[in-house]
């Protein structure tokens, strides 16, 4: 059955239709999860507050808005990404944003090349593909939360140079996906 | 890719599609959103990238103790609100009284099993006495509520909901109204309330009830909960 069949069952309450949802989507669910809040109980509680959310809300998936795996990594990203500003303030960011930030450092920092490796490990093909400038941008964006106003003021750049950056990273990205798939 | 004629919004699609827009920003570019088709049609580009980033992550597995958590949930408010589910024994016909007649996983005993209390209309009498009203009975748990009673005003699309005897809810919790349409899942509504020393309150349900099949009641922690955290109190099929 295709997920917009069952989301029609879910909508109407059945719980056995959103247990193939979910089994289809959680790990993807999962991981986008830990890539955001770091830590597995964090991500836990993101996925659980996140399909229930989605469970409570089936009613009002719209096929033709999307597929329903957007939808619920949507659902996803958005819970993640509260998550992580709730456990964090700006100037307490732990090694993620730090190692985003200092990507640009020289060789000589030990500590800022050491950091740079951990969210290379992490970060996954289509990031890669950005110059360091639009990637940073962009990571510090939909994987730590950070607002534009609060990126510029972390780099120490003017805000409409994050803003074009932004536009500049996810249309490179659009551009190379369309090359990939046509 | 077309360029809208306000170079500050358009500047912000961008952030917007990344998340990266403060709240009152990113409703300022939502209201725009609605009468600008050159920048839904921009958004539309920008997010092509956006939405591949949600599934460019490694892979991690979530563990089977996550899905018991989530399924045990989903169940729990799938036997609440009367679903049909296919593999269980087939349920009787929905009605009003159904998610009495179900073992209700979330009560810690049997004699806490909901009994429907029907307060009789008429010892309310034409509603509130205004023309045009007229007055719902609900039911009540009297497991919760021995002595409790409650309905709802209707009048023109809106509601008010009328309790009586009801327990105070207790420190740190309020009286939460949902609302329940088509089968649906109840949605929370900014309907919060408690009860004064003789149990009695009184709330407007928000928006506009015309449409709506149920409106129900649930104790919740202070400032209310996205979803019902404890079996109705009042339930009051419109």
């Amino acid at each position: 059955m295709a997920d917009e069949e069952l989301m029609a069952l879910v909508a109407a309450l059945d719980a056995d239709a959103f247990e193939v949802v979910y089994d289809r989507h959680c790990g993807p669910a999962f991981a986008l999860a830990f890539r955001i809040c770091g830590s597995r109980p964090a991500a836990d509680d993101v996925c659980q507050e996140a399909f229930l959310a989605a469970w409570r809300s089936a009613v009002r998936f719209d096929p033709r808005a999307g597929s329903v795996r957007g939808w619920l990594l949507t659902i996803v990203h958005n819970r993640a990404i509260d998550h992580l500003r709730r456990a964090t303030r700006v100037r307490d960011r732990t090694i993620s944003d730090d190692t985003a930030a200092e990507r640009l450092a020289g060789p000589d920092d030990t500590e800022a090349s050491a950091l740079a490796a951990h969210a290379a490990d992490e970060a996954a093909g289509l990031l890669e593909r950005l110059p360091d400038e639009q990637r940073q941008v962009v990571e510090l964006a939909f994987f730590s939360g950070y607002s534009h106003s609060e990126i510029a003021e972390l780099l120490d750049l003017p805000l409409g140079t994050v803003k074009t950056r932004m536009r500049r990273g996810l249309e490179r990205l659009r551009n190379h996906l369309q090359e990939v798939h046509g | 890719m077309t360029h809208c004629d306000d170079p500050h919004i358009d500047d912000l699609l961008a952030p917007f599609a990344l998340g990266a827009c403060p709240d009152a920003e990113a409703d300022l570019v939502r209201g725009h959103l609605v009468g600008c088709a050159a920048c839904r049609d921009t958004l539309a580009q920008l997010s092509i990238g956006r939405d591949a980033l949600l599934t460019d992550v490694p892979d991690r597995a979530p563990s089977a103790a996550l899905k018991a958590q989530v399924m045990d949930r989903v169940r729990a408010e799938s036997e609440l609100f009367g679903a049909a589910t296919p593999r269980r024994a087939p349920a009787p016909a929905p009605s009003r009284f159904g998610w009495l007649r179900r073992p209700l996983p979330m009560l810690a005993t049997a004699a806490a099993l909901l009994v429907a209390v029907l307060v009789g209309v008429s010892q309310l009498g034409g509603g509130d006495g205004t023309p045009g009203s007229r007055t719902v009975p609900a039911q009540v748990d009297t497991a919760q509520a021995p002595r409790g009673s409650a309905h709802l005003v209707v009048e023109g699309g809106r509601g008010r909901l009328v309790v009586a005897g009801l327990p105070d809810p207790g420190r740190g919790r309020v009286y939460e109204v949902w609302l329940r349409s088509a089968g649906g899942t109840p949605r929370p509504t900014s309907a919060l309330f408690s009860v004064d020393r003789t149990g009695a309150g009184e709330t407007a349900v928000p928006g506009d009830i015309s449409g709506v099949d149920q409106v129900l009641v649930t104790s919740e922690p202070s400032g209310g909960s996205t979803s019902p955290s404890r079996v109705p109190l009042v339930v009051a099929t419109v």
